[in-house]
């Protein structure tokens, strides 16, 4: 019976340790894709300035949440988005706007991949 | 390189305590479902151990979920006899007074050369010798000589 309750005990640890991994990633990537929009809006009034501060900033927000998500899923998943943060960065310096906001928008499309994959939905598990 | 053995040793400790906590069987005793999960598990800890670039969370979630639905399931087995003959079937008689149950057999998928194979591991070399011959549940096979053959 010992057994049996240690069983259980496991289940409701990796229960919760699993919940609280999609809670997190979802919150963390929907905070990122919030953030991106509004470098975007920055970008798209030429504000570049304010738009390299952001992305300094989200770089660095991204590296605190980069620790819990290279524990849980693929690291070459968030080497890409880091990446490409770093790439808009730079970027965000020329006058290419198109440039910019198409890295974003593959960015962000990244980012909400990392959060999709993370739902238990039928697709995902089969 | 150091992180593949420093998670080697994490996990081969890891996948320790948890045969550890699916407790003592030899294979030979183990059920098809244990027998199962023990491949598995150690398959599944292979895996984190080879790739870096999978969190080590992906090989140890997996092992312990299957190491407690394991051990939930053999106690359930313990407490169901309906349960237990779902999981692991019900013993075979494949020998009766003597005679090959040829159906038995068939029913197993085991030649009668499989069956003396297993006679002689029990150092009966006849079948006419044998009064019971059950296939178990785990593949072994019981005899139960005829009384004049025990002496």
């Amino acid at each position: 019976m010992k057994r049996l309750w240690i069983a259980i005990l496991l289940l409701i640890i990796v229960g919760a340790i699993t919940v609280s991994e999609y809670i997190y990633v979802t919150s963390s990537v929907q905070k990122h894709i919030y953030a991106l929009d509004e470098i975007d809006k920055k970008i798209s009034q030429n504000d570049r300035e304010d738009a390299y501060d952001m992305l300094c900033r989200l770089e660095n927000r991204f590296e605190d949440t980069d620790r819990v998500f290279n524990a849980f899923l693929l690291h070459s998943d968030i080497d890409n988005i880091s990446g490409n943060i770093a790439m808009l960065k730079e970027y965000s310096k020329s006058t290419n706007n198109a440039q910019f906001l198409a890295l974003s928008a593959k960015t962000k499309l990244q980012l909400l991949s990392l959060s999709k994959s993370e739902k238990p939905l039928i697709d995902n598990i089969l | 390189m150091l992180i593949i053995l420093i998670r080697t040793v994490l996990l081969y400790a890891f996948v320790t305590l948890a045969v550890r906590i699916m407790g003592k069987r030899q294979i030979s005793d183990m059920t098809t479902s244990e027998f199962v999960i023990t491949l598995i598990v150690s398959d599944i800890a292979a895996i984190p151990m080879q790739n870096t670039a999978q969190p080590m969370i992906s090989g140890l979630v997996p092992i312990l979920v299957l190491v407690a639905i394991e051990v939930i399931v053999s106690v359930i087995m313990m407490k169901s006899k309906k349960f237990h003959k779902l999981i692991c079937g019900n013993p075979i008689v494949v020998i009766s007074n003597g005679k090959v149950d040829e159906k038995a057999l068939s029913e197993l998928r085991i030649t009668y050369e499989d069956l003396d194979s297993l006679l002689r591991q029990q150092e009966v070399f006849d079948t006419k010798d044998v009064k019971y011959g059950i296939m178990e549940t785990n593949g072994s096979l019981s005899i139960l000589k005829k009384e004049e053959q025990k002496e």
